[in-house]
């Protein structure tokens, strides 16, 4: 006779959240079903490609010893984009190459489906194939399990926690997200090109399992949002990642602007004879710690991306990092919960959050996205500082060179930037960023 | 008490890259598991359980991983499962020769059952030679069925659609003991309910150990071809008459051969003896 479906907990979506909220509970001793609607772990999920480790350091030490890795992050450059200029901060460090690592690139169906494993190794029931369509409750409207698409496919726990992506169907149900917020979200799009590896370590230099990670601004012409280029072992991911509500105004199709990065003069020759493997999409929540729903409701705890976690601020995107700090955290919350039986106040999680980096992070940076994001950004200042490199490096002998100051103000008078205005937001990204 | 039916799933991968240039095989491992048609054959045995009060037992050759599509059929309604604990590598030879090997592993394990049906896919997603079913009737003494498309029971007897060229199908009523290979048409697996997913994540599943694989060596890459004749070269006047005599237009032809309708042997036979005297295959005809 098969058992009953009744738990401690249930976890909705085997993500970098779900699957750390997963591996906390089961560690405390707590029945856990971990949810995933794809056929294992990681097989829906999309993202650029690093993944930054250290937040593992704790719960899984010498996670670096069998995590399924690409390539460490070793050259890390900042890119600055017009259609025809790239100025790019190149940085590399041979620390990052080391024990204990700061990121790596790997893929999503291997890291995730490698995580859940570590769940499932603590004792975590992983049901995959299976999605949680509904919460139950109870009549008091306390949230008392999930509704799956399984026949007598109910699930009744102590605790839910929704760690079912962007744009949380969970979350939208509990009503702590709203239903639809364009403004909030970006559309990311990827290609997977593969590359022999010994052409990818030539072309990027790199040896060994040296990686890179290119982050790219001004790449997305008219709609916000910017770019990306990392290395795998052979492949390299390239994506743009774009304002929604810019993309619909100018009625570009995504695709059209990744092949514009691809084909440009600073990107091309990385990619050329590149096949492809892979085109996917994503929705990202951009909004950062002014759009995070409230985190708890009797019975449930929003984690990760579905609780709008995802870093994005300009030199950042950062979510699989964000996903398994608030993952832990809920599930911690959610063990000492059920162990004390305190499952209506889950207050604990906002400051477990609060007192770790996810929400100081989301908090110190809360007004990155806007500025970022922000036309001056995304489309006068590139311009402005590749012209003003170009200036600087031609050579117009027999003309003695000029000062710097007078060929910046020239440079920045051209593009209708005002110094005034140039100062106030370099104060406001100090402000931010500092 | 209804049949006994065994339902053979594949533990193959499903998607194989072939270097082009070193001939090397490469899949993952996350992308192996059985295909459609094992599990339409599944599901036929789980209806004609339902319907006869039969018992199946899902059989499966491979590692540990190989449990995951066990699980499914305990989850989907199987009554019993065995692993029978072989990993083949991924290499031509074990690909191109499994269906023997697999075949054998699995009559061994059947050691002492006497099923009634052996249900199998109609093909695997890596090797697809479709000999299993053949292997396994021939070494359970079964009568084999292919290329089956429904399977039901008319009260008295089992009855296996098979379906033939040209759209036609044909009706056998199956004796017992009988390997059927299904193919996946219009049959899908059942939803398992979750109480019984969760049942059979737990479930403990015996394994068998299984003789490791044989090592067999691999036909050679390039196609066998007869060594070249040496001809006189043609003798015609004008182009056009050595074109003619070159191609053997305009002369007669040697007649295409009808033989038959012969016994399967003798037919083997002189088909062999067809391919030796052109020169297709050399020294003693096996
Ligand atoms: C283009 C792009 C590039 C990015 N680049 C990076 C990067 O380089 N580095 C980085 O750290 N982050 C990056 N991110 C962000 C990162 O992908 C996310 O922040 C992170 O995946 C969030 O993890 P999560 O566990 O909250 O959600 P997800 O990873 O989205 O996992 C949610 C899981 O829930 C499952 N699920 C959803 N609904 C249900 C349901 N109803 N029932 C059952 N299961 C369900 C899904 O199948 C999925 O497995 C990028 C994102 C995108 C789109």
């Amino acid at each position: 006779m098969p058992e009953k479906s009744s738990v401690d907990a249930v976890v909705v979506g085997a993500g970098p959240a779900g699957a750390s909220a997963a591996l906390e509970l089961a560690r405390a001793g707590r029945s856990v079903i971990l949810l995933e609607r794809g056929p294992f772990p990681g097989a829906k999920n999309v993202y650029g490609g690093v993944v930054y480790g250290r937040v593992l350091d704790e719960v899984l030490p010498g996670w670096w010893e069998d995590a399924p890795v690409q390539r460490w992050v070793t050259r890390r450059s900042t890119m600055m984009m017009t259609p025809t200029q790239a100025l790019t901060i190149d940085f590399r460090t041979e620390d990052w190459g080391n024990a204990p690592y700061n990121g790596m690139t790997t893929y999503r169906a291997d890291f995730d489906a490698w995580l859940a494993g570590k769940a499932v190794d603590a004792g975590a029931q992983l049901v995959t194939s299976t999605v949680a369509t509904e919460l139950l409750r109870d009549a008091a409207g306390r949230v008392v399990g999930v509704r799956t698409d399984r026949p007598d496919g109910d699930i009744r726990a102590e605790l839910v926690i929704a760690c079912d992506g962007v744009n949380s169907f969970l979350a939208k149900q509990a009503g702590l997200l709203p239903q639809t917020d364009a403004e909030q979200h970006t559309l990311g799009v990827k290609e997977t090109l593969a590359l022999p590896r010994k052409t990818i370590e030539e072309r990027f230099g790199l040896s060994g399992d040296d990686g890179a990670d290119f982050e790219i601004l001004g790449c997305t012409g008219d709609i916000s949002g910017g770019g990306f280029l990392y290395t795998n072992r052979d492949t390299v991911s390239v994506g743009v990642v774009l304002s929604l509500t810019g993309l619909a105004k100018s009625g570009r199709r995504p695709e059209e602007v990744l092949a514009d990065l691809k084909a440009h003069p600073a990107i091309a020759p990385y990619l050329r004879g590149a096949e492809l493997k892979e085109y996917s999409a994503h929705l990202i929540p951009e909004g950062g710690y002014r759009s995070m729903p409230p985190l708890t409701t009797d019975g449930l705890l929003v984690a990760g991306d579905a609780a709008a976690m995802c870093l994005a601020a300009g030199i950042w995107l950062e979510g699989v990092n964000f996903a398994i700090g608030s993952g832990l955290a809920a599930g911690r919350t959610a063990a000492e919960a059920i162990a004390t039986g305190e499952t209506s106040r889950l207050t604990g999680y906002r400051k477990r959050l609060e007192d770790n980096f996810v929400l100081t992070d989301h908090k110190n940076l809360q007004g990155a996205a806007h500025l970022v994001l922000s036309e001056r950004v995304q489309q006068q200042y590139p311009r402005l500082l590749c012209d003003f490199a170009q200036e600087v490096f031609t050579v117009r002998n027999p003309e003695p060179k000029p000062g710097l100051g007078k060929l910046f103000r020239r440079t920045a008078a051209r593009h209708g930037v005002r110094l005034r205005q140039l100062a106030a937001d370099a104060w406001a990204g100090f402000r931010i960023f500092g | 008490m209804g049949p006994q039916m065994v339902v053979a799933l594949s533990w193959s991968w499903r998607r194989v890259r072939v270097d082009p240039l070193t001939g090397s095989l490469h899949a993952e491992d996350r992308d192996r598991g059985g295909n459609a048609a094992e599990l339409a054959a599944l599901e036929h045995a789980l209806r004609l359980a339902d319907e006869l009060d039969g018992r199946v037992l899902a059989v499966t050759v491979g590692p540990v991983a190989a449990e995951e599509i066990l699980r499914t059929a305990l989850a989907a309604g199987a009554h019993e499962a065995v692993r029978i604990d072989r990993d083949d590598q991924l290499e031509p030879g074990s690909l191109a020769h499994n269906g023997a090997d697999t075949a054998k592993a699995i009559a061994s394990a059947l050691h002492g059952r006497a099923p009634d049906l052996v249900l199998c896919g109609d093909r695997s997603a890596d090797g697809g030679t479709g000999t299993t079913p053949a292997f396994l009737a021939a070494r359970l003494g079964a009568a084999q069925a292919l290329g089956v498309v429904k399977l039901e029971s008319n009260g008295q007897s089992l009855l296996a659609h098979r379906r033939l060229d040209g759209g036609s199908r044909e009706v056998l009523r199956l004796p017992r003991p009988a390997v059927v290979s299904l193919e996946a048409a219009g049959v899908r697996l059942r939803r398992a309910s979750l109480p019984a997913v969760l049942a059979a994540q737990k479930a403990t599943i015996p394994a068998i150990p299984a003789e490791p694989h044989r090592h067999r060596p691999t036909l050679p890459a390039r196609p066998l071809r007869p060594r070249p004749r040496e001809l006189p070269a043609p003798a015609g006047a004008t182009a056009h008459d050595r074109v003619l005599e070159l191609t053997g237009a305009l002369q007669d032809r040697t007649p295409p051969t009808v033989l038959g309708p012969l016994p399967a042997a003798e037919a083997v036979d002189e088909l062999l003896g067809y391919l030796h005297r052109h020169g297709y295959i050399s020294g003693e005809t096996p």
